[in-house]
């Protein structure tokens, strides 16, 4: 046990508005990605798959409806899994490549802006 | 005065189900009020409250019957774009939908949501549910509404609402004996994200975050519960990061209510983040804060009003994921403030979330609207 008295709201407050200064104050870590809507919704959509949630319609019947194709949806699903899998794997590694491509291409345009930056000033 | 409460019930899986398992019973030892069933208005009511959320299955049938008999709103979210777009395109009539975006917002709103239609822009209910929340509709049948937080209750004002707006805090459950976790003793730190498994809640980020924390910490352990994991697709994602499932995450899905609370009170830091917001105060957040767990948010929206020594905010930018890693790494290797702020976030709670005084709360906004309807009414 901890012989130290616990730490006051203040304390805790200070103590992660030191860290968020710290944070903000150091170059960004390399595993870090520029927020933009549109990364967001590649984020979102690289690892395509197959298998996709049951949605059902709104409403009493929409939701018996739904319930009664789940089974059958499932079943065709599992039939098919050999034959459309390969593909969506095939898919979602070109995307994950894509990604790191422009990750990459990104952290190069950022060195070499920085580069020039530098360059600027000390001339 | 008798209330007529129109709201999803346990067992329905829907948070706002569990809110009024937890509400409802405090507020029947204040006033008379009878649980409305699907579909089926209770017959006599003097003023009627209408629970109203983004699921389409939980909340369509409270929906009609607020278009049949206005009442007392409660948003628990004031973005209702999804709700309103699902019931219309899940009915077959996407012209409805785009109507509503256009009669609230305007053509170029319509032309915006038709692109989200046609898939050239993402749909406007993930990317910008507050600049179109689709609530004004349904604002229109209300007699007055009540919302959890003040962010809520500005942006309600901000959209032109002039009628009533109540701010009733989210109640936290009183604390009892949670369930086993049924997590190993030996995994720490526990970093754990509870509830519905959502984009919105920032999954792929934490993930990220959860990796690099790894290299630090290889006993962390992130805990995943809450249904909807499916559609994040999380194997491609862990694959991808280096982390397996079992090994270093574990992906629950809906688990109950006991083994919800033994998760949170086994965790060592809880983890809700949040964008787009839809003004919604998080019932897992509320839970743990109840629990006095160390707690990390998006400083956005109602996150953003809890006090800077309660929680550990990271605000949307360029340096979420660096603050994010910061922070978990603190609170994994400094036992005093991670202690601390568990300590803070159980004292705020008990001040802020107490369920005695929302059903005082609500009690007296229910009694407020029915003596005003009375008084019209002679």
């Amino acid at each position: 046990m901890s012989a130290e008295p616990p730490l006051r709201d203040e304390e805790i407050a200070a103590i992660l508005g030191r860290l968020r200064e710290e944070v903000y104050g150091r170059p960004l870590s390399p595993d870090h990605s520029e927020p933009s809507v549109a990364r967001e919704e590649a984020e979102r959509m690289w690892p395509v798959s197959p298998d996709r949630p049951f949605l059902e319609p709104p409403g009493t019947r929409g939701r018996a409806r739904g319930i009664a194709l789940r089974l059958p949806k499932s079943l065709l699903r599992r039939l098919m899994r050999w034959y459309v899998e390969p593909a969506f794997a095939d898919q979602r590694r070109f995307n994950a490549a894509v990604l790191r491509l422009l990750d990459e291409l990104s952290a190069r345009g950022d060195a070499s802006a920085d580069g020039r930056n530098r360059g600027a000033g000390d001339a | 005065m008798r209330v007529g409460y129109y709201s999803p019930l346990p067992p329905e899986r829907s948070g706002i189900a569990d809110y009024s398992a937890l509400l409802l019973p405090a507020l029947a030892r204040r006033i008379d009020v009878v649980a409305a069933r699907r579909g089926r208005d209770p017959n006599r009511a003097d003023v009627r409250l209408y629970h109203v959320g983004n699921d389409p299955q939980a909340h369509a049938w409270i929906l009609d019957a607020l278009r049949r008999r206005p009442g007392v709103l409660v948003l628990h979210e004031i973005g209702l774009h999804e709700l309103v777009a699902s019931l219309a395109l899940g009915r077959g009539d996407p012209a409805a939908y785009l109507d509503a975006v256009e009669r609230e917002d305007g053509p170029e709103a319509r032309l915006l949501a038709e692109a989200a239609l046609e898939g050239l822009v993402p749909p406007l209910w993930e990317t910008r549910p507050l600049d179109f929340p689709l609530v004004h509709d349904l604002l229109e049948r209300a007699t007055g509404v009540i919302v959890h937080s003040r962010f809520a209750e500005r942006r309600l004002a901000e959209r032109g609402y002039r009628g009533r707006i109540w701010r009733i805090p989210f109640p936290a459950s009183p604390p009892s004996g949670a369930g086993d976790a049924g997590l190993s003793a030996d995994r720490f730190p526990v970093v754990a994200s509870l509830g519905a498994l959502t984009y919105a809640k920032r999954i792929p980020q934490l993930l990220e975050a959860f990796a690099r924390l790894r290299r630090r910490f290889p006993r962390a352990l992130l805990v995943l519960a809450g249904s909807g994991g499916g559609s994040l697709r999380l194997d491609p994602r862990l694959e991808r990061l280096g982390l397996a499932r079992g090994r270093d995450v574990l992906d629950l899905g809906h688990v109950s209510g006991d083994r919800f609370l033994g998760l949170t009170a086994r965790a060592d830091v809880c983890v809700s983040l949040r964008w787009p917001t839809l003004g919604e105060t998080s019932a897992s957040v509320v839970g743990a804060l109840g629990l006095g767990k160390a707690v990390v948010v998006t400083d956005v929206g109602w996150y953003a009003e809890l006090p800077d020594g309660v929680v550990a905010k990271v605000p949307l930018g360029e340096h979420e994921g660096d603050l994010l890693v910061a922070t978990l790494e603190l609170l994994a290797e400094d036992d005093r403030v991670r202690r601390g702020l568990g300590e803070a976030a159980a004292a705020y709670a008990r001040r802020e979330h107490d369920l005695e005084r929302s059903a005082d709360a609500y009690a007296d906004a229910l009694r407020e609207v029915a003596g005003e309807q009375a008084g019209k009414a002679t």
